[in-house]
This record gives structure tokens, sequence and C-alpha cells, in this order.
């Protein structure tokens, strides 16, 4: 014990900010280092938390005094890997380390939060992968966009540029843009963005001219699909409203080549989220349920993770958005929704084929689980028909590079970070392997591996545990009627509020009664004569299933917020009148 | 005659059944000098007799008894007709205190919602207790100038022209409501077609204006309060004069500056137009030293608190009752200048002459209290009498104002209002006559209700069989806080830092909580709060921040920039966290990596 601490004081003498770290030799495995040639043997020596050298054959790097070794032969060395999208929650940190992802980009949080987080792990005081952050998302205002932590709402165009300056001035690292934005209000936060060397990603409804305004990266493939139908059909008349990904099944194929080739002359990178298809996964039988239903469910110190999360992203697997169960859907409406997913698919295989790069994001942990994530979305690009090569370079240099951060990452090269992922078997052989982790290595220091009941950021997300793929907490705002007689016969009352669904239930008296899904704001809910024969007050309350705790409703207000968070709705009162 | 009262107890506690309403019992009261609120007259050894709930004779002594009567023996005792409150906001728990002060007639002027509709119609039918029950539309409004100070309040009907007044005065008059409530943001078009409504079924347009003279101008009928008359006689110049005397925030009624040179004119055409008038001395000028040196908060406390079978009022309704002498605007009397306690002194003086000045020309006063918003019901009619007459209102107006004038108002003349044949069974009988002292209406030995004699009592377990459906609330409680947000929301670690909160529902008292802890706070305005954060406090980690105001009297989520969500939201004392986070400073890194291999 006695000398236990003498070493770790030893390591304290002498010390800067880097993190300490003794010097780390991976030597004898195939490199595969994320340039996109061809894997070779060799040695990398890293020092300082960068890679020092790299020697194209075994054996041939001395170790300098104290170093580690780490002997990988017959392993596969790759760069770390890079989530380029996600939502870092509290509960994040160890999962990504565990799969590997030694470094993500937060596309959309609380920004003080995320830029605490970040120098916190930057200091090695918080546990979790490097991250770069765009802080809040930068939208237009419309019903529901209040100003949040989370959330800029532009409210004069004149002054886009002006608020996401100040965003920059915070320290972000990315600007991430909604696809209500103006022409007129990209342009200019395009020119703020560039003028500070951040690059601009978001989601947009027309690829094409995203690519014209400046973005460096667009979030999924609705914006493609959309650009090759564009003035032929109207998105808002297309069968399962709210399901945004409906759009891919009504692309027009003819088009998409000039669609593609407008962001190749622009060099656009393209993240198409493959994984939020969760269905179609389900129908193949990939098995990612049974994945994540292992990790998420069999691991006792994962209790950490809110269970409505965890319900989440099973429940995804069965829905298509939060509104439409699968197995409710006639068959002509899946094979519709199947010929969507194949559009995307082809999508992500014409643009690598004609040059186009792509960025693997997986926008964890809003939905989807930090780190496995990753790996399923892999495997998901070479299910479109890219190489295994390929799908890796989405998860390190093109990430890196939409980034604007590849002279420090995304590849096994000198200078840059040694952070590095290695393998028990060849991912380049099939792409399933990139889960044989047999070490991870986060500037040279090598992660222990496994989760902790006791794992804390320290600072905690000082916003409310959100997300859209979780089911609204419903709110009542108004019930109609407001009183009726006793002894009437059954009453039909119209329930009108936010955050409704197909599934959502209204409570009488300690009883269920029978209702009816008008639109995520009315119900119908019927009242049984037979609970009408009390006279008096008495409240209405509607619930919907877990997974619960979103209150970012559409057209919500910000007081709507400081409402009610769980399953049940806050209380409407009925009165039952004197005959 | 004891078991007479005990039935009605027993009425009065749980709720009746059919048959003992329908019965038509007879009541003779006789031997009293009964008060005749037209001319002042007393008639002694009256004998009024009555029938279901009217009254069917009114004589002087020497008729029979008829047979199968109840007798009331009131010799030496003086009777009034029962009292009207014109404007009250009606709770389910109001019934008792109403009936127990003589007042036998409400007009609720707040709401015109189901709630109210169902009591209205249980008290006819004798299912429900209370005093006759008439009520208004919601309040209309015009659209605020501005949104974000605007009160939010439910039951606010905002109109944006005359045509939808048009059709929402349509809506409510085939509801059946019984008066016309507006408030001063009305244009004088809207007024006018409201007017127009309310006169094609013959009832009242009462309410706030912005200025009398509009109201006189459309041809409205109530005044309520007396703001719109001295906003009608503003003398401008002391009043920018004052308000650079004043505190920020402190904001003083318009009565403080009535030019009283033009108060005759005004008088003039308001008695000319036939505007009634309602001064609500009570509630304007509740936190005034002439009220607390009348000791009327005494006689609040006294039943309020000391009666514990009142129990069943809400405790957050006394507090801020009581609470309500004691302040003014946002802050505690004690707080301001004598300048400021003196300048609303001399709004509650001014607003003495008006009173007087219109009384002795002839004008028509009648009361309201607001109860139970804010006032006490029942015994706040009576308060609001006494001053009516310290202003210089002689007895019988004052008794007017609670009798004749009300009912006239209300175009119920023929039915309510003073003791004559033909009209409503409900009798005070005081034991002295509140004609040689006002203060004698509250010496009350029974109060007759719809023909039924009360038995005077407060009951523990009273219940209103149909409990009000919405939220217990009023302006008058302290609001309660909201945050929107408070900066920096990350500060650095071992550094003090001052938080700005902003958000709704501040006042004076507000304080800032860190974690738990309490911080020296200083208030800007309603919707900005700074905060002293000490060092120590500043551990790194992320921190709830809270608003507190006091614990007293809470509740109310009508504050000023609230929207129509928030009363599914805040409702304590306590507002919404908000978090702030304390990074990490520089300086010796953890000596490893936390997940790095090796030793675990």
């Amino acid at each position: 014990m006695a000398i236990k601490l003498l070493f770790l004081l030893l390591l304290a003498l002498g010390h800067s900010t880097a993190l300490a770290a003794s010097p780390l030799l991976i030597k004898s495995g195939t490199i595969i280092d994320g340039t996109g040639g061809p894997p070779f043997q060799g040695d990398i020596l890293i020092q300082d938390g960068r890679i020092e050298r790299i020697e194209r054959a075994s054996g041939a790097l001395s170790p300098p005094p104290g170093a580690r070794i780490v002997d990988a032969s017959g392993k596969f060395v790759l760069p770390g890997l890079i989530d380029s999208h996600v939502h870092y929650h509290d509960w994040s940190g160890e999962l990504y380390l565990y799969h590997g992802v030694t470094t993500v980009a937060d596309l959309g949080n609380s920004t003080e939060w995320s830029i605490a987080l970040r120098e916190g792990i930057e200091k090695g005081k918080i546990a979790g992968p490097r991250q770069f952050v765009s802080g809040a998302q930068v939208d237009a205002p419309r019903p529901g966009a209040f100003a949040r932590p989370q959330l800029i709402a532009i409210k004069d165009p004149r002054n886009a540029a002006e608020e996401v300056r100040k965003l920059i001035a915070k320290g972000v690292d990315v600007v991430k843009v909604y696809e209500n934005l103006t022409p007129g209000m990209v342009e200019s936060i395009v020119g703020a963005a560039r003028a500070a060397g951040k690059p601009v990603i978001g989601h947009t409804n027309d690829a094409v001219e995203a690519a014209r305004l400046g973005y460096k990266g667009i979030e999924h493939t609705n914006g493609v699909a959309m650009a090759t139908f564009k003035g032929k059909l109207d998105p808002a008349k297309l069968p399962f409203p709210g399901y945004g990904r409906i759009v891919h099944s009504f692309m027009d194929e003819s088009r998409l080549p000039e669609v593609l080739q407008v962001l190749l002359d622009h060099g656009v990178y393209l993240n198409p989220t493959l994984r939020l298809w969760s269905w179609p996964h389900l129908d193949q039988k990939k098995g990612f349920l049974e994945e994540d239903y292992a990790l998420l469910f069999h691991n006792t110190a994962l209790a950490y993770i809110p269970i409505d999360y965890r319900l989440a992203i099973l429940n995804e697997y069965f829905h298509l958005s939060r509104s439409y169960r699968v197995d409710e859907l006639k068959p002509d409406d899946k094979e519709l929704v199947r010929r969507g997913y194949r559009n995307a698919q082809k999508i992500v295989k014409q643009f690598v084929d004609k040059g186009g790069k792509i960025y693997a994001g997986t926008d964890s942990a809003n939905i989807g689980t930090p780190g496995l994530a990753l790996h399923q979305e892999m495997e998901l690009l070479v299910d479109c028909g890219l190489t295994p090569m390929q799908a890796l370079l989405s998860a390190t240099r093109w990430s890196a590079e939409v980034l604007n951060q590849d002279k420090k990452l995304g590849t096994l090269e000198p200078g840059k970070f040694g952070d590095v992922l290695v393998l028990e078997a060849n991912p380049l052989s099939d792409i399933r392997n990139t889960r044989k982790i047999a070490h991870v290595f986060k500037e040279g220091m090598e992660i222990a591996r496994g989760f902790t009941a006791y794992h804390s950021p320290i600072i905690y997300r000082n916003i409310p545990e959100d997300s859209g793929h979780l089911n609204p907490s419903p709110l009542l705002t108004a019930m109609t009627p407001e009183a009726v007689t006793e002894g009437s016969g059954d009453v039909v009352l119209t329930l009108r509020g936010l955050g409704f669904l197909p599934w959502s239930k209204a409570h009488y008296l300690g009883t269920t009664i029978a209702t009816e899904y008008v639109s995520d704001t009315e119900l119908k809910a019927t009242l049984p004569a037979r609970l009408l024969k009390l006279v008096g007050t008495f409240p209405v309350v509607v619930e919907n299933p877990r997974p619960v705790g979103t209150v970012n409703l559409r057209a919500g207000s910000a007081f709507s917020i400081f409402g009610t968070r769980g399953a049940e709705s806050n209380p409407f009162y009925l009165i039952v009148k004197f005959k | 005659m004891k078991a007479f009262q005990k039935g009605t107890s027993l009425l009065l506690a749980v709720g009746a059944w059919c048959g003992w309403v329908m019965a038509q019992e007879r009541v003779v009261i006789r031997g009293g000098s009964i008060v005749d609120v037209r001319d002042g007259r007393l008639v002694p050894n009256g004998v009024i007799v009555l029938e279901g709930d009217r009254i069917v004779s009114v004589s002087r002594e020497g008729g029979a008894v008829p047979e199968g009567a109840t007798v009331v023996d009131a010799a030496g005792k003086y009777l009034l007709p029962g009292l009207i409150d014109l404007h009250v906001h009606y709770k389910d728990w109001s019934a008792e205190l109403y009936l127990n002060h003589g007042v036998t007639t409400v007009v609720d002027l707040g709401v015109a919602h189901e709630w109210i509709k169902a009591q209205k119609e249980g008290i006819r039918t004798g299912l429900i207790p209370g005093p006759r029950l008439f009520h208004g539309t919601n309040n209309l409004d015009g659209p605020p100038e501005d949104p974000t100070s605007y009160f939010v309040r439910p039951y606010v009907h905002i109109l944006k022209d005359p045509e939808e007044a048009r059709a929402a005065m349509r809506q409510y008059i085939v509801g059946k409501v019984d008066a016309v409530k507006v408030y001063d943001g009305l244009t004088q078009e809207m007024l006018r077609s409201i007017v127009v409504e309310a006169q094609k079924v013959n009832i009242p347009v009462i309410g706030h204006f912005k200025d009398v003279r509009v109201a006189a101008a459309v041809g409205a009928h109530g005044i309520e309060h007396n703001g719109a008359v001295a906003n009608a006689i503003l003398d401008k110049q002391a009043q920018e004069e004052a308000l650079k005397k004043v505190r920020k925030g402190f904001r003083p009624p318009a009565e403080c500056f009535m030019d009283l040179r033009k108060l005759p004119e005004i008088v003039d055409l308001m008695v000319k137009r036939g505007l009634y008038l309602n001064p609500t001395m009570r509630m304007s000028w509740q936190g005034d030293r002439a009220l607390r040196e009348k000791g009327f908060h005494y006689q609040d406390f006294d039943l309020l608190i000391n009666d514990w079978r009142l129990r069943y009022v809400p405790l957050a309704f006394r507090l801020a009752d009581l609470k309500e002498y004691q302040e003014i605007g946002m802050w505690h009397w004690a707080d301001l200048s004598p300048y400021e306690q003196d300048l609303f002194h001399q709004g509650y003086t001014n607003a003495q002459r008006l009173v007087k000045a219109f009384a002795d020309a002839g004008g028509k006063l009648y009361a309201g209290t607001d109860s139970a918003n804010m006032c006490t019901p029942g015994l706040s009619l009576h308060q609001e009498l006494e001053l009516l007459v310290d202003a210089g209102a002689s007895p019988l107006q004052a008794l007017q104002a609670a009798t004749i004038n009300p009912a006239e108002l209300m175009r119920m003349k023929d039915r309510l209002g003073s003791l004559e044949e033909g009209k409503a069974g409900d009798v005070v009988i005081l034991d002295a006559s509140p004609l040689e002292d006002i203060r004698n209406t509250r010496k009350i030995a029974r109060v007759i209700s719809r023909g039924r004699v009360l038995d005077g009592q407060y009951h523990a377990d009273f219940k209103n069989p149909i409990p009000k459906n919405d939220i217990e609330d009023s302006s008058h409680f302290f609001p309660s806080p909201t945050i929107r947000w408070v900066s920096p929301e990350a500060v650095e670690e071992g550094t003090g830092v001052t938080l700005t909160v902003k958000g709704t529902g501040f006042i004076p008292y507000s304080f800032v909580r860190f974690d738990g802890q309490k911080l020296k706070t200083d208030f800007s305005d309603g919707f900005e709060l700074t905060a002293q954060v000490p060092a120590p406090l500043l551990k790194p980690g992320t921190y709830a921040v809270t608003v507190e105001n006091p614990d007293f009297a809470w509740g109310s989520i009508y504050a000023r920039g609230a929207t129509d969500l928030s009363h599914l939201g805040i409702r304590g004392p306590v507002s919404n966290e908000f978090r702030v986070m304390v990074k990490l400073k520089g300086g010796a890194p953890i000596l490893a990596h936390p997940r790095e291999g090796g030793e675990k």
C-alpha cells in the first residue's frame, strides 16, 4: 500500500497539464491506420499522449525507458473511433469508452454543460471520450422553439450572425443548425461560423440548397430524398404524418445522381444515421435488439442508465416514430417503409461510389446506446454496399474531417492523438469484428473497460433529462364539457392538450375509461353512466405509456417545461351537478 | 323553534333532500321596527309574514298570526332587508360567512363557468346552501398593450373588436348571465356594442373603465372603484412630481392625484347619466393606516383565526386577507418611506371626498367588496358600509348601497332590496338601529334567508356538495415565483459570483437559494433578482438554484408575464429549479485517468 502511494506520489511530481502517462509501445499488430491505405504490420510508439512514431516492421522500435509494452501480434490496430453525432448525458461516458469510441461530437446540448464536460474530460478529471461540442442548436422561431440552455431560437434574421458569434465566443467547436432556418439566416450563420473556422452541420429539407449555402455536414438523408422530388411532391401530403423518414419512400431515383453531384461539388459530407431506421433491422433479423437488450438489462452496474431511456432504445425497434407501431401496419405500408430504407441505402452507396464521404454519427444517447450504436452503424453502412474500409473511414478519418479536426485526429499518424483501438479479429474481413475489442487507449493510456455502479460525471447535466424519442408527458389544457348532470347516460369528453399518443388513456374515479386518439392535441374519452352517479368535483387525468419524459412538445410554451414530467398529466376537474 | 333550527343546521351541514325544500313554511316576524330603506322611515311594531321564500305581507302590529306559522319575536329589534354584495368571487366555502353576516344575495362578477352555474342552480333548488347567487360574464378585456407584463388570469376574455364583442355577448346571454363585467382595456367602440347587447336583455354593464367619462359616453351602468373617476380629474403634474420621489415599482393609485376642484363637475356628469358608483373603500385601501386604526384587521383575525369552526376556509386565504392589511403595493407599509405612506393615505382621503360629493349630489352608491378574492365574505360588507359613512355618506345612504341600490342596478328591484310585499323573504334582525350608528349592522340577532330562519353558527364539517373545480387562487396571494434563466450558467470553482435570476412573480421579499443555502438577494423588479454566492459554496458539480417567496399566503400563479399554461406549473412559495454548474479549475490533474488500466 505504501509503495503504491509512493509510486503515485512520484508520478505526481514534475507534472504539467498533460495526463500522467508512461510511453506506450503497441507492437507487432496489423495496423489499419485510417488513411484508407492498405493495412501493414508494424509498431506504434505513443508518448505524452501523441503518436510519436510508426514503424512499418514488427519489432523495429525499441521501447524507451519506463514504456508500457502491449503485444498486438495477431491483432488489428485502428484509430480510436469517433461518433460524430451524439447528445451526451450524465451516463454516457463509460459506455463510449467501453466500446472504443474515444472521441464524440455533441451536436445539441446545454452549451455551458457541454463545455464544462469537455474541459473536465480534457483535464483528466471526468471520465469520458474527448468531446467536440456544438452546445445549443440554432433554430428559427416557431412554436416549441423557446430559448433554453440547449436551444437558440433566432428571433430576428438580421441578428442570426450575431447570435452565432456569441455562441462561438462561449467556446463551441461546431455550429448545429435546424431545417426551419431560412436561407438568409443560414447564409449569415455560415459566414459567422466560417470566419471562426467552425463547421456548420445540420438538418435540412433540401440537401441541394444546404450544400450551396455552405453546410459542411448534412445530417440524415431526408434532405437528399426531398431534393430529388422538390417541386413535384408536397412533403406535407405524404402518408404517416409525423414520420419524417417516409420521404425516402418517394425519392425520385432518376434525379439522385444530380443531387449527389451538388453535394460533391461543394465538398459536403453526409451522415445517413442508418441506425435510426430501427425497425428494418428488426425486420432483417440483424440481432441489434438482442444486443442492446443484453447490454442494457443484463448489467446490474448499468442500472444507472435511466429506465425510460433503456426502454426507449428497445421500444424504437417496434415503432416508426412515436405514433406508429409497426405491428399495426398493413403489409402494403410495411413494404412502403422498406422501400424507403432501400432508397436510403442507395443514396449512401451512390454517394460514396462518386467519391463522397460519409461521417458516422448515431444520435446516441437521445436514441441508441452510446458506443454500441456506432458499431451497429458501421455494420449498416456495409449493408449498403460500402466496403468495410469505407465504413471504418466513416468512423475515423472522415468524421475528423467533417469536424475540422483532422490535423489532430482520425488516423494513426505521427503527431496525432494516441487514441488506439486494438481488435481481436480483422474488421476488414467482417465489419462486425469491430466489436471484438482487446484494448482501448486514449492519449496513450489504457481504458479499463467495464461499468461501475458509482460512475459519475461530477458535473451533472443542468437541463431536464429529455429526448424527442421518449413519449411526451401529456398536458391537459381544456376539457368539454366541464360539467355534467348526475345520472346522465354515457358522456363523451373532448380533452385538449399536448403530447397525446394513440395509446394515451384517460382515468376517472380510479378507472381507465375508453379513450380515442384524434390527434396529438385531442382525445375523446367516454365516461360511462355508472361513474356519473355521484355529485361533486372529480379529476380527469391522461396517462401515456412508458418510456416517458419529454416535455419538448410541439407548440409547447416556455411554461410547459415546468409542468408534468411523468407518465400522468395534470388533472382537469369535472363537475357533476345535481339533477 | 329549536327543532326547527336544528333542522336548519342539518340542512346547511349536509345539503338538503327535496321534501324539505318544497315545504311551504310560514314565518312571522313581529315586534320589530322595520327600517324602510327607501326613505329611512322606521315602522315600529311591524309584522312581516313570509311564505316559502317570499314576503307575503308587511303591516303594523295588530293582525292575526296565521296558523302553523313559526313566530320570530323581534321586540326591541330592527329589521333590514337581506344585504346585497354586488361584487363577489364566490368560493365553495363562502356560504356560511355571507349568510351569518346577513348577506343574503351576492353577485359573482368573476366568471361565467360551469361551476358558478352549478352553484347558482343548486342554491336555487335548495340542494346547496348559500345566499341567492347571480353571476356575470367572464371579465371582458381588450388586447394588452404589453403582453409580457400583462396580468394573465383565467376567465379574462380578451376581445379584439366590436364584432367579436357582439358575438361573445350573444353567447353569454344564451348562458343566462345576470350582468356584464368589463375591464379597462376595451375600446369605446367595443364597450358600445357590449352595452347595446346588454340593454336588449336588460342586464347592467359594470366594471373598470379607463375614465368615467368613457363609461358615461357609452351608457354603461356601474363603476367599480374610484380609479375611473380619478383618471378623469387627474392632476398630472402632481403625479409626475410624486413619481420622482417614490421608489421604482411603487405605483400610487390615481386617487392620490385627484384635482379636487374638478370634483363637482365630474360628479354632476355621473349623477346626470345615472351612473352607480362602488367605491370599494374596504378593498382599495386595505393597506392604509386608516383601516388599521379602526381595528378592522383584528375583526378579520378574530373571525378567521380565532373561530376554529371556520377551519374549512383555506389557510392561504385567511393569511392573505390579514397580509393585505399590512401591504401597500409589493411592500409592507413599514418598509415604505413616510412620504410614500402619506401619499397613499392621501388617496384614501381623496376617495372619501369623492364619496361624499357623490352622495351629497344624490348619486347612487352600491356596495361590492370583491370578497373572497380578497376581503372576508360577509364581514367585509359591514366594514364597507362603515367606511362609506366615515367618508360622509349618511347611514341611510350606506344602507341603500347594500339594499335598494344594488337591486336597482341589477334590474331586480321588483324582487329584492327592501321589505315589501312580493319581494324576497330575506330579513336581517338587528339588536340596535343602524340608522343611529351604521356599525349596528353587525349586531345581528337573526338572519332569515329565503324564508328559512338560520342558526347563525359556523359548522366545522361544512362541505359544499360540488367543490370548486379549479385552483384556489387570487392575485392577492404572494405570487408563486418561476425562474426562466440564471446567468452565469457555469462558474469556476473557488471564486464568489453574483447570479442574475430572471423569471416571474418576484417581490421585494423573494430570496434565492443555491444548493439549499439562502443567499443575500437584491430585488430589481418583478422579473429580476440578483444574489451573491460566496466562494465556499462553489465546489465542482451541478447545483439547483431556486427562488422562494414568503411562506405566507402564497400560491398565486397569476403573476405578470405568466402565460396561460403556467397554471400547470408552480403553485407553492418555491420556484422551479434552474441548475448552475461549477467547473473544475486548472491545477494538478488527478494522478491517472480514472478508467486507466493497471491497478483498478
